[in-house]
Parts: structure tokens; C-alpha cells; sequence
């Protein structure tokens, strides 16, 4: 592999990053399908590379949230356990299924997240007080007023099931799957935005953990784009960060709804042979 | 996704604070009085935390560094992970290959060693619930193990 698809890799890890942090969706989400139709790389190695990638910022984030106590660390542990036994059965969709499927339904998952921010459901906000069973209550410290914010999340269960979707996602797509978990715990478990985001991205470093173990195994990590990929989403998500405060919502929004859709109709055009990487 | 929804987590929280009730509320027991500790506890994030910094920070060092040193010195890298079999060997060698896979493997190590801190933090807290949830977690990872040497085996 030359220098310059090593350089081009490593920005392409770093504009993802970037774009997926300042939306909250990690680098991931956009690393694998920008490296897949813009360079041209196998989306096996590159759904390999993302679960890794995934797996890195993690850590990263979580040192930050777990320092901070915003992470329900058992609520993700309850959730974990559907999502990781979901996410080994999509891994082992990447090692037999064909290339071409694997495309399609990358493009479609994309078009679907891009029809959420399109929509944009609104939830009925946090629970402070009531039943809980699965003693998941928990607190944090608000970030902008004094005092503590209290949640007791609602609809477990259904909490659980919904979270399988995001293993499977995660495993069969290498992207994480905060993009499913974050409204999941946001919109249906009534767990405050700031929890669910710092929860989710807990959680997303287990779940990408067993994918990439698979990965491994079946020979798919391919260093030459992982590492590059790394390095660069390091650096993106920390400029990402940075701009998210800066660069007006209504703008990022617009930017991440465009991006979604071309890269998921690209995605499925060259799922069904419609257009390939020059 | 983060930003458009804050707006909600906002606007709820700004009913919460035209509540009668006084933030500090939030800290006393649980609403089922299940635990005089707030489950939240029952981990020992602090040491989650720590430990999630050092190895990110060793793993990429290690991994940047190996492809640094590949492209140093060979002028290309190879494409996979040194097998695992291999990787003490190549490691003893100075492969700048085998620093880039272990630096990898440092990284996949960082969640699994958290459920372990977990787990053990849960035992001193006596936290039992915690301890099994952290448990089956962590089995189930380690289920993913067998499933990677039988591929690895070709099945």
C-alpha cells in the first residue's frame, strides 16, 4: 500500500471523525462507507478497521465521561448483553455474506439514520422519581446549573430489545452503533440526552470489542488501513469537538442529513453495480 | 444527533428546576430504597476511567509507532496482524510489524479489563447484582473467542 492511499486513509479517518463528533455519532459511522466508495478499499477490511476504530474512541471518550459520572454503568451492562450476543451474529453476517448485500444494507442503514435527523422525533423527557425494578437509577452532576440530575430509565425491556438492533448494526457494519443506541435510551428509556451519549459511547468500545475479535479471526483487520484510520479519527474527533460549539446546528445538521443520503445511495449504487470507485 | 437533542434534555431539564423540588434531592436513595447506594457507585468508574486513558494512550503509541518504524524502514507495511503465535518471536526480532499488532491488542484489551475492574470492584462493594451483570458481559465477550478460533480454523 503506497504512502499517499496511507495519507488519504488517515483524512479520510480525520473529516469523518470530525463530521461524527460533532454530531455525537463518533467517527465510525462515516469511516467505513467514506473509505469504501471514495478510496476504494473492501468493506470487509474497512467494516474491520471501523470496529477497531470504534473501539478506540471509546476509551477515548468514556475516560472523559466516566471522570465526569455520567456513564450508567449498569445500565449499560444490562443493555450489553443483548447488544454483544447480537453483535457476534452480525459479525459472522460479515464473513459470509456477500460484498455486494453488505453495501446495500450499509447504504440503507445510512438512509435510515438520515431520515431520523430529517424527522427528528421529539422525546417526553427524563424521570426523576418512581418504580424501579432493575435498580438502574442514577445521577449526575449538571454540566451547566448547580445541583445533581436525577433519571430513573423507563422501559427496560423494551430498552433491551431495541438494543439488539444496535449490536447487530454494530457487529454486521463496524460503526459503533450509537446512531441506534443513543435515541434508543434518549427517546424510549427516557435517559437524559447527556447519559445516553455518555452511556452509549461506554458501551459502543464492549460491543465493537467481540466484532473486531471475529474480524481477527477471520484474517479481515488490515493494519495498512487501520492504523492510518486511527490515527486520523484521534485527531478529527478532538477538531470535531472543538467546532460542534461553534459551527451553528441548523448548519451541521444540514451537512450530516446531505452526507448521510449521498453516502448511502452511493453505497447501494454499488451494492447493485449501478456505480463503482473509478 | 447530540446537539438537536440537547435541546430537549434542556427544555427538560429547565421543568425540572421550576420543580418544588431542590436539586440536591437527587442524591438521596433510590426511589425503590433497593440500595443505600446509588447503583451508578457500584463500579468503580474512577478506576474504569484510568485505566481507559493509559491504554488508549499506550495502544496508539505502540501501533502509530509500528507502522512509523515499517515504513522506516522496509518502505512498505504488511497488510495483517502478526498471528498471535508469532507475535513473541517478531516482537524479540525488533519487527516494527509485531509493535503495530500489539499495540492493536492493547487496545481490544481496554473493555475486557474494565469488565474484570468492574467485577472486582463489585465484590468489594458486595454490589452482587453489579458483580453478575459485569460477569455475563464478560462471558459473553469471551464467548466471541472460541467463535474467532474456529473461523481463524476455517470452521
Amino acid at each position: 500500500m503506497s504512502t499517499l492511499l496511507l495519507l488519504a486513509i488517515a483524512l479520510t479517518g480525520f473529516f469523518a471523525a470530525a463530521l461524527g463528533t460533532m454530531v455525537g455519532m463518533g467517527g465510525g459511522t462515516f469511516v467505513v462507507p467514506v473509505l469504501v466508495v471514495a478510496l476504494g478499499i473492501d468493506i470487509r477490511a474497512a467494516i474491520a478497521a471501523g470496529a477497531i476504530c470504534v473501539v478506540l474512541t471509546s476509551l477515548k471518550g468514556s475516560e472523559v465521561y466516566l471522570k465526569e459520572g455520567m456513564v450508567n454503568m449498569k445500565l449499560a451492562m444490562v443493555l450489553e448483553i443483548s447488544t454483544i450476543a447480537a453483535a457476534i451474529a452480525g459479525a459472522m453476517v460479515v464473513i459470509f455474506a456477500p460484498v455486494s448485500a453488505l453495501k446495500v444494507i450499509f447504504g440503507l442503514v445510512l438512509t435510515l439514520v438520515a431520515l431520523v435527523f430529517i424527522t427528528n422525533p421529539r422525546g417526553r423527557g427524563s424521570v426523576k422519581s418512581g418504580p424501579d425494578p432493575y435498580g438502574l437509577v442514577a445521577s449526575y452532576d449538571r454540566p451547566t446549573k448547580p445541583g445533581q440530575r436525577k433519571y430513573v430509565p423507563q422501559h427496560v425491556r423494551r430498552g433491551v430489545g431495541l438494543n439488539s438492533v444496535a449490536g447487530l448494526t454494530a457487529g454486521m457494519l463496524g460503526i459503533g452503533g450509537g446512531a441506534v443506541q443513543v435515541p434508543v435510551m434518549n427517546k424510549v428509556m427516557r435517559v437524559p440526552m447527556r447519559a445516553a451519549v455518555a452511556t452509549s459511547t461506554f458501551m459502543v468500545g464492549m460491543t465493537a470489542l467481540v466484532s473486531a475479535l471475529i474480524y481477527t479471526g477471520a484474517g479481515l483487520v488490515d493494519v495498512a488501513v487501520t492504523v492510518p484510520a486511527m490515527a486520523g479519527i484521534l485527531m478529527g474527533s478532538q477538531m470535531g469537538s472543538k467546532m460542534g460549539t461553534q459551527v451553528p446546528e441548523a448548519t451541521i445538521r444540514m451537512v450530516l442529513i446531505v452526507v448521510l443520503l449521498v453516502l448511502g445511495t452511493m453505497m447501494v449504487a454499488d451494492g447493485v453495480g449501478l456505480w463503482s470507485v473509478p | 444527533m447530540d446537539n438537536d437533542t440537547q435541546s430537549v434534555e434542556s427544555s427538560s431539564e429547565s421543568k425540572e428546576d421550576s420543580s418544588s423540588e431542590p436539586p440536591d434531592a437527587s442524591s438521596s436513595e433510590p426511589p425503590d430504597g433497593s440500595s443505600s447506594e446509588p447503583p451508578i457507585a457500584a463500579y468503580n468508574a474512577g478506576v474504569v476511567g484510568w485505566l481507559y486513558r493509559a491504554i488508549s494512550l499506550v495502544g496508539i503509541v505502540m501501533a502509530v509507532g509500528g507502522v512509523a518504524a515499517e515504513l522506516y524502514l522496509h518502505g512498505e507495511m504488511r497488510s495483517g496482524l502478526v498471528p498471535p503465535g508469532e507475535l513473541g518471536s517478531t516482537l524479540a526480532a525488533g519487527e516494527p510489524a509485531a509493535l503495530t499488532t500489539l499495540g492493536i491488542w492493547v487496545l481490544l484489551a481496554g473493555p475486557g479489563l474494565a469488565l474484570v475492574s468492574m467485577f472486582f470492584s463489585g465484590v468489594k462493594r458486595k454490589s452482587w447484582g453489579a458483580v453478575v451483570l459485569a460477569a455475563m458481559v464478560f462471558g459473553i465477550i469471551i464467548a466471541a473467542v472460541p467463535i474467532m478460533n474456529c473461523i481463524e480454523g476455517g470452521l
